[in-house]
């Protein structure tokens, strides 16, 4: 699938962050086109996670820009930023459920608090975004540490959703699943993502969830982005450190710093 | 010259700490009086600070003033329901009441509120939060703020009242004074600019329990180890900076 006719959602240019010495973005460039997934891949410590933050607002670049529907973000005031972060939903690794709230509670939160819906309006509206990710609603009243692994990404994931945003963000969506539950997991944020038209930005390392939830794979390594395409093409792109890391192969132009 | 760096150093850090402290109080006494508010979350909080501290704010307030008509008895060697009513109304109103029910609420209060709003730090809730449009100093540090400045004065109250309680049972229990001369007195002792000192000092000590805890909490990092180190931090900051500012008070209210 190919989105070059649709506008751009996000665009970076020329990202750059640091935290002391360590440069982890050294000029990231990335568009996501509306209606578009994308999943960044990479090993740990190349930057995604810090690249997501940026994106998402948690974290402030030292250079570069970040436009949302052609806006640029980088030094918005936290106003006009809260306004531009109603259009997000992010699917946190661990779910980041809030453990002082009930399930129903956690996945009603964006509605209670961003749009201002009424407590019982809400909590309808969040039994529908459970039913949606294929939870139980017996479970709405359990506290999130009841919750295994896969119902609390599900629970996350309705939370995500529930507020009906225009990006999802995945932070390594299936870490720490069963494979099985892995793929169910991806399957849900493929459906969320098709049905609610959004567009959709992924980062993980899990070569098998990013074949499944991308339409285009970045590839990202010491802080730039190295490999941008289609998923059909990650198999023969002639990219020797994308065939290496695909592979999960030792040898290759990706060194692993292994103390000895 | 490497003796001069390393002042220098430590010099820079306790200003840079001081500094991100300055920024983190006044980012939160902003969302404090800006709305939107949440009176469910600052009740919660109130509920938890004031009436689950009543047991061990009670308890020190009664053994304190028990331990205080004793030692002003036995130990001073004075006599006379007069002056042990004295000791005893103005030590519990200006400085013991106040300040062990705030070193309590301290090692309760502020070490609860760093655990949780580090282990949300680490667990990512904080980051959440943020992605659903939630400010983070409006959601979790404005309420326990309220709720810490709101409730401090009264369990002080609370221990004041215990406190001159505990010095009367042991003054007449004991002692065999008249209870009725001992209340007496002890009306008579009560000052309003020692009682009205020891509610200042309360209202500031709960802003700077739920401060420190908060500012701790919400700078944790590094799992669980973070957050012990947080908690930890919390406490004996806030501890220290209570009997800090126990002196700048008592210095404003008292000192000629």
């Amino acid at each position: 699938m190919t989105h070059s006719d649709t506008p751009a959602k996000i665009e970076v240019r020329d990202l750059h962050k640091s935290f002391g010495s360590k440069h982890v973005l050294r000029g990231v460039d990335l568009t996501l086109r509306s209606g578009e997934s994308l999943a960044v891949i990479g090993g740990s410590g190349t930057g995604k996670s810090v690249l997501i933050k940026n994106i998402i607002g948690l974290m402030e670049p030292d250079s570069g820009s970040i436009r949302i529907d052609g806006e640029d973000v980088v030094g918005m005031s936290p106003d006009e930023r809260e306004r531009v972060t109603r259009k997000f939903g992010m699917l946190f690794q661990g779910a980041a459920l809030f453990d002082s709230l009930p399930v129903w509670e956690n996945v009603a939160f964006g509605l209670i608090q961003s749009k201002g819906m009424n407590r019982h309006a809400a909590r309808e509206e969040a039994l529908v975004a459970m039913v949606q990710v294929g939870l139980d609603t017996d479970i709405a009243d359990r506290s999130p540490a009841e919750l295994s692994g896969g119902m609390q990404k599900r629970a996350g994931l309705a939370r995500a959703i529930a507020t009906k945003p225009e990006i999802l963000f995945f932070d390594e969506p299936t870490t720490g699943l069963d494979p099985i539950m892995g793929s169910v997991i991806d399957d849900l944020i493929v459906k969320s993502v098709r049905e609610l038209d959004a567009t959709a930005l992924s980062i993980t390392h899990d070569m098998a969830s990013a074949r499944r939830i991308a339409d285009n794979i970045a590839m990202i390594y010491e802080g730039r982005i190295v490999w941008h395409g289609p998923v059909a093409d990650i198999d023969d792109s002639g990219n020797e450190m994308l065939d290496q890391f695909i592979h999960g192969r030792s040898d290759g132009p990706i060194q692993l710093r292994v103390a000895s | 010259m490497r003796l001069l760096r390393a002042i220098g150093r430590g010099t820079i850090a306790i200003f840079a700490v001081i500094g991100r402290i300055s920024v983190f109080a006044g980012t939160s006494l902003y969302h404090c009086v800006r709305p939107p508010f949440f009176p469910r979350l600052i009740l919660r909080q109130m509920i938890e600070i004031g009436f689950y501290s009543l047991p061990v704010v009670g308890l020190t307030a009664i053994f304190t003033g028990m331990v205080l008509a004793l030692q002003s008895f036995s130990g001073f060697g004075f006599a006379g329901e007069a002056t042990i009513a004295n000791v005893v109304v103005w030590g519990i109103t200006r400085e013991l009441g106040p300040v062990l029910a705030g070193l309590m609420v301290a090692g309760r209060i502020g070490a609860a509120m760093a655990a949780e709003i580090g282990t949300m730090r680490v667990t990512e809730q904080i980051d959440a939060l943020t992605t659903l449009s939630t400010n983070p100093f409006k959601y979790l540090v404005a309420p326990r703020l309220i709720a810490a400045v709101a409730m401090l004065p009264l369990l002080v109250l609370v221990a004041d009242v215990i406190g001159v309680l505990g010095g009367f049972i042991v003054s007449v229990y004991d002692f065999g004074f008249n209870p009725t001369t001992y209340l007496k007195s002890t009306w008579a002792s009560l000052d309003a600019a020692g009682f009205i000192s020891g509610l200042v000092k309360a209202a500031v000590f709960g802003f700077l329990i739920a401060l420190m805890g908060t500012y701790h909490g919400y700078h944790s990092k590094g799992g669980a180890q973070g957050v012990g180190q947080a908690t930890t931090n919390a406490v004996v900051s806030s501890s220290i900076l209570l009997l800090l500012f126990n002196f700048i008070i008592t210095a404003l209210f008292f000192a000629t």
